[in-house]
This record gives C-alpha cells, sequence and structure tokens, in this order.
C-alpha cells in the first residue's frame, strides 16, 4: 500500500499549562481557527469533525461533538465526540482520516481539548481508567500501575534507574525550547534531581511523572491534492490502532500478548506494523518519533514497540543521545509528556501537530535538521491501546 | 439557608449492586476456566479470548502465589490513606493467572532507603491470600477484597 490520500492542510495548538479563566470552549476554538487559518480554509468549507476528550466529567458536559461544532459556528456540521483515554486524539484522527477517504467530506475538524485543571486531583480524575472492579476500588491509579511496569522493565531487561531518569532530562531539554511547553523556559534538570525528586510509587518520582494538565490543538484534514495551493501540507502516509487487556495483570498469558507482558507495549507494537505497512516504511526510515511517556519508562517502552529500538534497550540508547537532537532519532522535540504536559484528550493530536510543524522545519531552535518521516504514537490505559501515525513530507 | 449537611449535588453515583457483583471474584479469587482449551482467567471472562469459547466454567483460584513484580504507593488514593506506604505486587497464581494486589504484613523498608520496593518482598517471594478492606464505595457501603501477605505455612 501507499498512504492513506490524507494530508494534514493547516495545525494549530494552544499553550499547553493551568488556565483557571479559560473553559474547555476557549481552547477549542482557539486551536480550531488557529488551524483553518493555518490550512487557509474557510469555516464554510468544513463539513465533519471529530473531538477527543478523556475527562468530559469536568466540564460538566458529554456530547462535545454536536456542543464544539455550533461553538465554532459550523453546525450543521457532522461533528461526534471520541474517547479512547489517552489516546484519543490519535484515534480521532483516524476517524477523521477516514472520513475525507471515503470521499463523504471534503474537508475535517480533528481536535482534542482537555481541562485536567478543573479536576480535584489529577490521580482521582483519571481513576475511571484503571479497571473498574478490580484495580480502582483496590487503590491503585495509572502511577501505581506503571510504577509496577518500570519495575518489570528494570527487572526484565537489565535497564538501569539512571538511563530511565535521562528521558526526564531529555523532555526538559527539549520542553525549555517550545513555547507551548508547560516547561517552557524553565531550568535543566538533571538525573540526580529526578531519581531524588519525592517518592510517588517506588520506583517512579514526581518529576518522572507527566504533567496532566490544560490545553487544546486541532488540525484540519483533506485530501492530498484537495487542499489549497498555497498551504504547507504533511501527508499522513499511515494511521492503525490496536487493543489490548486493560486489566495489568491480565496481560501475563493473555493470547493478544503473544508471549510478552508488562515490559513491552504490544499494542503499539501491532499499530505500528500497520501503520509501516501502509505508509511502505520500515522502521528505520523513521527519522523523528513523538511517543506516549506519561511516566518515563513509557517513553523507552513505546520506542522499542515502535521498532525503533531493540525490545530492552531504548532506555539505555536514549540516554546515550541516540534521542537527542543530533541523535539518530530525535524524540518527543516538544517536551513529551513530562515537559510539554499532557492535557490527555489533546495530546493525540498535539504530537501530530509537533510532528507537522517539524517537517515544515518551523520549530526553531529544537527543528531536527531535514526530517523526512515521523511517527507519532498514543497510548490510552495501560497498554490497554495504542495509535500510530506516519507523516511524511511531500514528496 | 446552606447547611452543612446539605447533600452535595451528584451524578451517575452508582448503587451498590454494582459493587455486589464482583463479590467472589473480590473475596474468593473465583476466576474461570474455558472448557474447550482449559486457559484459566483471573477475573472471570465471558468469551475466551484464545479459542472464542462461550462455554467458561466458574473455578476458585488457590489463594496462594509468588510476586513477579512489586511497587510501593506513596501516595495513596482518597480512601485508602491509612498507611502512608502500600506495598503492592502483581502475584502469579499457584493456578496459573496473575492479580494485581496489595501487601500487607510486610516490612516495608520505607526509611531505610532501599531501592525498588519492599525490602522483605521480591520477586519470587511466596505469598497468601487474605481479605482487607478495600474503600469506601461512592454510595457508602465498605467495600473489601483480597490482599496478600507472605505465605506463612505451607
Ligand atoms: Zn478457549
Amino acid at each position: 500500500m501507499n498512504g492513506t490520500g490524507v494530508v494534514i492542510a493547516g495545525a494549530g495548538v494552544t499553550r499547553h499549562g493551568f488556565f483557571p479563566s479559560r473553559d474547555w470552549k476557549d481552547l477549542v476554538v482557539e486551536s480550531a481557527y488557529a488551524a483553518l487559518h493555518d490550512a487557509g480554509v474557510s469555516p464554510g468549507e468544513v463539513s465533519g469533525g471529530f473531538v477527543s476528550v478523556s475527562l468530559p466529567e469536568t466540564f460538566e458536559q458529554q456530547n462535545l461533538g454536536a456542543i464544539a461544532a455550533d461553538e465554532l459556528g459550523l453546525a450543521p456540521a457532522a461533528f461526534s465526540q471520541v474517547g479512547a483515554a489517552c489516546a484519543g486524539g490519535t484515534v480521532a484522527l483516524m476517524n477523521g482520516v477516514a472520513a475525507i477517504a471515503s470521499g463523504a467530506v471534503r474537508a475535517v475538524l480533528v481536535i482534542g481539548v482537555e481541562k485536567q485543571s478543573d479536576a480535584a486531583s489529577t490521580a482521582d480524575s483519571m481513576l475511571h481508567f484503571p479497571d473498574a472492579e478490580y484495580e480502582a476500588p483496590a487503590g491503585f491509579d495509572y502511577v501505581d500501575l506503571m510504577a509496577l511496569m518500570h519495575d518489570r522493565y528494570v527487572r526484565k531487561y537489565g535497564a538501569t534507574h539512571e538511563a530511565i531518569a535521562q528521558w526526564v532530562v531529555q523532555d526538559r531539554w527539549y520542553a525549555r525550547r517550545n513555547p507551548i511547553a508547560i516547561d517552557y523556559g524553565r531550568a535543566a534538570l538533571t538525573v540526580a534531581e529526578v531519581l531524588d525528586s519525592p517518592m510517588v510509587s517506588r520506583p517512579i518520582t514526581r518529576a518522572a511523572c507527566g504533567r496532566a494538565c490544560d490545553g487544546a490543538s486541532a488540525v484540519v484534514l483533506m485530501r492530498a491534492g484537495g487542499a489549497p495551493a498555497d498551504c504547507e501540507p504533511v501527508e499522513i502516509a499511515g494511521i492503525a490502532q490496536a487493543t489490548g487487556p486493560n486489566v495489568l495483570a491480565a496481560k501475563f498469558g493473555h493470547p493478544a500478548s503473544a508471549g510478552a507482558d508488562i515490559a513491552e507495549a504490544v499494542p503499539t507494537e501491532v499499530a505500528a506494523k500497520k501503520a509501516y505497512a501502509q505508509a511502505g516504511i520500515e522502521p528505520h526510515h523513521i527519522g523523528l518519533a513523538q511517543v506516549h511517556d506519561c511516566f518515563s519508562v513509557m517513553g523507552p517502552l513505546h520506542m522499542e514497540g515502535l521498532g525503533i529500538f531493540p525490545p530492552g534497550k531504548a532506555a539505555a540508547a536514549a540516554a546515550d543521545g541516540e534521542t537527542a537532537l543530533d541523535g539518530r532519532c530525535p524524540t518527543n522535540t516538544d517536551g513529551g509528556r513530562i515537559g510539554l504536559g499532557h492535557p490527555t484528550g489533546a495530546t493525540g493530536v498535539s504530537i501530530a501537530v509537533e510532528s507537522a510543524l517539524q517537517l515544515r522545519g518551523r520549530c526553531g531552535d529544537r527543528q531536527v535538521p531535514d526530517p523526512d518521516i515521523a511517527v507519532c504514537q498514543s497510548m490510552g490505559g495501560s497498554n490497554a491501546t495504542s495509535a500510530v501515525a506516519v507523516l511524511r513530507r511531500p514528496r | 439557608m446552606w447547611s452543612p449537611t446539605e447533600p452535595v449535588y451528584r451524578i451517575a453515583t452508582p448503587t451498590p449492586a454494582k459493587a455486589w457483583r464482583s463479590r467472589d471474584g473480590r473475596y474468593r479469587l473465583v476466576g474461570n476456566r474455558c472448557e474447550d482449551c482449559v486457559l484459566p482467567f483471573f477475573p472471570k471472562r465471558r468469551v475466551c479470548p484464545q479459542c472464542h469459547s462461550r462455554s467458561l466454567t466458574e473455578t476458585v483460584l488457590a489463594p496462594y502465589g509468588r510476586v513477579v513484580s512489586a511497587a510501593e504507593d506513596r501516595t495513596p488514593l482518597i480512601g485508602h490513606v491509612g498507611r502512608d506506604s502500600r506495598p503492592f505486587a502483581i502475584v502469579a497464581l499457584e493456578d496459573g493467572p496473575c492479580v494485581l494486589t496489595e501487601l500487607v504484613d510486610v516490612d516495608t523498608g520505607t526509611d531505610a532507603g532501599g531501592e525498588g520496593g519492599p525490602t522483605t518482598v521480591t520477586e519470587g517471594t511466596e505469598v497468601e491470600l487474605v481479605v482487607r478492606k478495600w474503600r469506601r464505595e461512592a454510595s457508602g457501603p465498605y467495600q473489601y477484597g483480597y490482599k496478600f501477605r507472605p505465605r506463612r505455612a505451607r
């Protein structure tokens, strides 16, 4: 196969952070109109849309597709709400690609939004995503589940805590250089500072946690060749999603795990293979990656799932500089979930925006030299689902 | 007039029936086994993910297992604040399936500055089932369920 035939015609994103005075609708309108402006598409040309959100409870509002469409002045366009935990943004992108590819619509808005600052506690706000019968009521939230994955990764592959902490140092390096990042302009971090920060769930320290926050991002999708002549389209060469068991312990011995357990990102591997086949690429072609590091250890796990590094080797490779700006595959160049911030429903769209801006060469002093093929991946749940998109600079 | 006893507005609060339905799994590790390919499961499944059979038989899993992976929650959630530190683990049960469980009656070694989890529990430690309080349900009742402690007698 060769591509989806769909391009990102325009991209927009808000600052990621904590904005008590801004409603989710403010963030949606800002990002969507930035994307329309970037594409040179007028609002009246948009006939469909998908809105990704993971915690509509904090909005005290559901049915966000219709509400966003009307707020944007786009009713009666066909808009719906998409949910796939923290992978929702990439899944919404996949829905948008399918809508364009079907020929039913000419221009689609894919929007992700979150208002984590409206939740009284971000640990509790995400508590409906672990298993409702045997994980959440027993007192286990995401950081606990990921702490076990971190422990298992270290035991199984001999990765070091220091190498995993280096991932956080790298996220900060990029985030300091990204004006929309929650950590923009902050001081550099050291491995010792990461390891010595307060323990949240051993072995995960506070500094190694993704920063749940507010933010929105949006892209305008159109058929390749159908985008305005003066926009800078980026091709969606491949996009796919896969699932696995949500109950963490049930990954051991599960047929879908194929012998792996919790130290591997199995759905990422499955989705990546499909997306690469659609794009006609191999992992070694990838020169830029955005992966779902909601906690430091998850970055290496997903890099291995994407096939960019062999199992158990990604933490050491990143610590050796292979994912730095001058490395073999610069990764999480927007600062990642830890440095950019993690507006959960928006994240899957935010990473597509960063990839598009990098492929266009618009990222200032965090610009990767001449990237050709970018991959972006987001995870929902503790590897319950993962979605992977391959973006390519127009040839 | 506002009074502190006036009920707080809440929507979609589950009734006690929801947690009641999972009582056999929480108290006794009731799982099930596929009648066609004999794969065992915890929690119980409605369809076998290996052969797609819908013929599954309930089985009480043996209350013993070994630790596969361990960690230590230092920031317990609302409803679990009785302990400053909650060691927990994935335990591979003798009958096959794995469970995620809090560990009790172990020395957490929190003050010893140890690395990689509780000092007296590590990969391979044998543990056994006990029943302890989990948390209060949103509708009020206390919910109990399995936790594990180091195995005492054989
Ligand atoms: Zn079966």
